[in-house]
């Protein structure tokens, strides 16, 4: 009896977190309907979706990456790279769409594993390896297209991110959902999912008990790498054409997402349930500023003095206990 | 801790070794920075040249003082993302508010200290009473900064009395900027290595448990190592802007980043715990000397950053792989 009074208390503990982000998520948007009357219609759903969707997307490789204890500061390069060779690659011809697809996913792949090997082969802190490659990877986006990126989307890659489906559903939402859906039940209930909740609480207990650090950190990386590049190719169909500006800062609004979403940036606890509800609370909060016509600069304060008081209160919880 | 230290002075062989096994990263990095000189003066006649050396030594002052404030934070086990909104707030500030009056200059150069001292402990307050990571923590109040620096000056405009500008890095025939990096560096080496203050962030940095145990205060010394670091920062702010003259909000942003960098590749480790005051010194000049290269061989500034990266990789690999011999 005790034993099963001991789980339950357990449970609770796990859920609340996430039951306190979809409560700030729903009085946000509580808020931006009080606020601006009638704001939540199916076209605002439908835009707010589509923007969480891009954010989401990311965030699904971030997720990962932390919860192994690691950190990921390459994917907003991977992301502009991504973007800049689908541009290229594509330059509106709708029989290269998958081509570029195949190929940004390829060169994400080359970007994860060296991550990845960088972070277990040589122990360099995943921070400082990813920085590196991130750097790299953005000089040779510049590289790639001397600084002016060419070519556009093609009609079928519009129709993917910007098409409505079902009214509130864009294409890259319908994405989002199914990749989150994915890494839900990875996370829950696979021998790779389980084997990053271990490694992200103790790598080298981990080790001893026979999980295969060096593959799962491998497939994190590369996971990592290549949601930021579907991501990049995405954006390419939302906006139409390549920005060098394009995907500047995602690393930091994913990690606040993810951390937010109560997943802890020390690794081993947390999962992307909440992380959905974090992304929200980004996007639902750039909307409501722009609604209240701010400028840029009180949306940047708004959104760190979020984050302050989210983990304020998440910790303050956690130490009463 | 101090008998160890005069024991290691005796230069016998096995002392040697021993320093050696203690401070090998240190050692690496010299390394590579001397290799890295010897490469510069083959490839290049100006290399050597005084106005080259100048320019290198005043242009690289700004990043060497923001990465001994990020090593306190580092040693002591976390992160500060925040180092590059204290510049860009320090800035802001300096540019708004000094007029041509000697006395403003004064008063505006210590309220930017102030600044800066004010972000750290914040910072610090956040990580020991709010008990969140310093990661984060520090994430959100330069998110917070960043953003009142942009509130505060939306656009590049405005100039610095350009008499402070020249003094601070050319003042005295370029001896002032060559002392103030000596004068630092000697200050924050006795700061960590001659303090009891020093050695509790050792020992913070090291467990913070054990720490806790032997008595140190854990929360007060993470809270001043904060602060120190804010200080440190609007240091190290007040002369980036002296040496770029004019107003930015955006001017820190590329800190953030490198400071951590040439902190870890100097021979801190992102545990804590480890620092090397002294290795700071070559991994800035590493940084400026390939850049200053790639400038002197014209290499367009995109292969820059590529090549960078791939530098930085190797080297960290290159120490990886020799410490765990």
């Amino acid at each position: 009896m005790e034993k099963e009074q001991d789980l339950r208390q357990l449970k609770l503990q796990k859920i609340l977190p996430v039951v306190f982000v979809y409560a700030v998520m729903i009085l946000l948007a509580v808020i931006i309907n009080c606020v601006s009357t009638g704001f939540l219609t199916v076209d605002h759903i439908y835009s707010i979706l589509k923007q969480a969707a891009f954010l989401g997307i990311v965030c699904v490789g971030q997720s990962l990456v932390i919860l192994t204890g690691g950190i990921d500061l390459s994917l907003e390069y991977t992301l502009l790279f991504s973007n800049v060779l689908a541009a290229a690659i594509i330059s509106g011809q709708n029989e290269n769409t998958f081509t570029a697809l195949a190929a940004v996913i390829g060169v994400a792949v080359l970007i994860g594993l060296l991550n990845g090997c960088g972070v277990y082969f040589l122990k360099i802190p995943a921070m400082i390896m990813t920085l590196s490659t991130g750097t790299a990877v953005y000089g040779l986006a510049y590289i790639y297209c001397n600084g002016a990126p060419g070519g556009f989307t093609s009609d079928i890659l519009n129709q993917l991110s910007n098409g409505r489906f079902g009214g509130i559903f864009s294409g890259v939402t319908i994405v989002w959902i199914i990749l989150a859906a994915a890494v839900i039940v990875i996370l829950r209930s696979t021998v790779l999912g389980r084997s990053i909740y271990a490694i992200g609480t103790n790598r080298d207990s981990a080790d001893y008990s026979g999980i295969q650090v060096r593959n799962v950190t491998l497939i994190v990386y590369i996971i990592a790498s290549v949601m930021a590049a579907i991501t990049g190719y995405f954006l390419l169909g939302y906006t139409g054409t390549s920005y060098m500006s394009t995907g500047s800062g995602y690393n930091m609004d994913s990690i606040a997402a993810v951390v937010i979403g109560g997943t802890s940036i020390a690794g081993g606890s947390g999962g992307y349930v909440g992380t959905i509800a974090g992304v929200c609370i980004m996007v639902l909060i750039n909307s409501l500023l722009t609604i209240l016509h701010m400028p840029e600069a009180v949306k940047q304060i708004v959104q760190g003095l979020l984050i302050a008081v989210l983990l304020l209160v998440v910790s303050g919880r956690k130490k009463e206990r | 801790m101090n008998k160890e230290m005069s024991k290691d002075k005796l230069l016998s062989k096995h002392n040697l070794r021993l320093l050696y096994k203690r401070k090998s990263e240190v050692v690496i990095v010299y390394v590579i920075f001397f290799a890295l000189i010897l490469f510069a003066s083959l490839s290049s006649d100006v290399f050597w040249g005084t106005r080259n050396l100048r320019n290198l030594l005043i242009s690289n002052i700004g990043l060497l003082l923001i990465t001994y404030a990020q090593l306190i934070v580092i040693t002591l086990g976390g992160v500060d993302l925040s180092v590059g909104s204290i510049i860009s707030m320090v800035n802001v500030a300096a540019v708004t508010l000094m007029t041509d009056s000697v006395g403003s200059w004064i008063l505006i150069s210590i309220l930017c200290l102030i600044i800066g001292v004010g972000i750290g402990i914040i910072n610090g307050l956040l990580v020991v009473k709010g008990n969140i990571q310093s990661i984060i923590a520090t994430l959100a109040t330069q998110t917070i900064f960043a953003g009142t620096a942009l509130l505060i000056m939306s656009s590049p405009k405005g100039t610095l009395p350009s008499e402070l500008c020249q003094f601070f890095t050319r003042g005295w025939g370029y001896l002032f900027p060559f002392l103030l990096v000596i004068v630092m560096t000697v200050l924050i080496w006795i700061l960590m290595f001659r303090t009891n203050f020093g050695r509790a962030i050792f020992a913070v940095g090291g467990s913070e448990q054990a720490a806790e145990c032997s008595g140190i205060r854990v929360g007060r010394t993470k809270i001043m190592a904060f602060a120190v670091s804010g200080l440190i920062s609007a240091v190290a702010a007040l002369y980036i802007s002296f040496y770029s003259t004019s107003g930015n909000p955006l001017i820190g942003e590329s800190y953030t980043q490198r400071s951590i960098t040439t902190a870890v590749v100097a021979g801190a480790t992102l545990v804590g715990g480890k620092s090397s005051v002294i290795g700071c010194f070559a991994a800035v000049g590493i940084m400026g000397i390939i850049n200053n290269l790639l400038n002197l061989m014209h290499v367009s500034s995109y292969y820059q950053f590529v090549i960078q990266g791939v530098i930085l990789i190797l080297a960290l690999a290159f120490s990886a792989i020799r410490s765990r011999k």
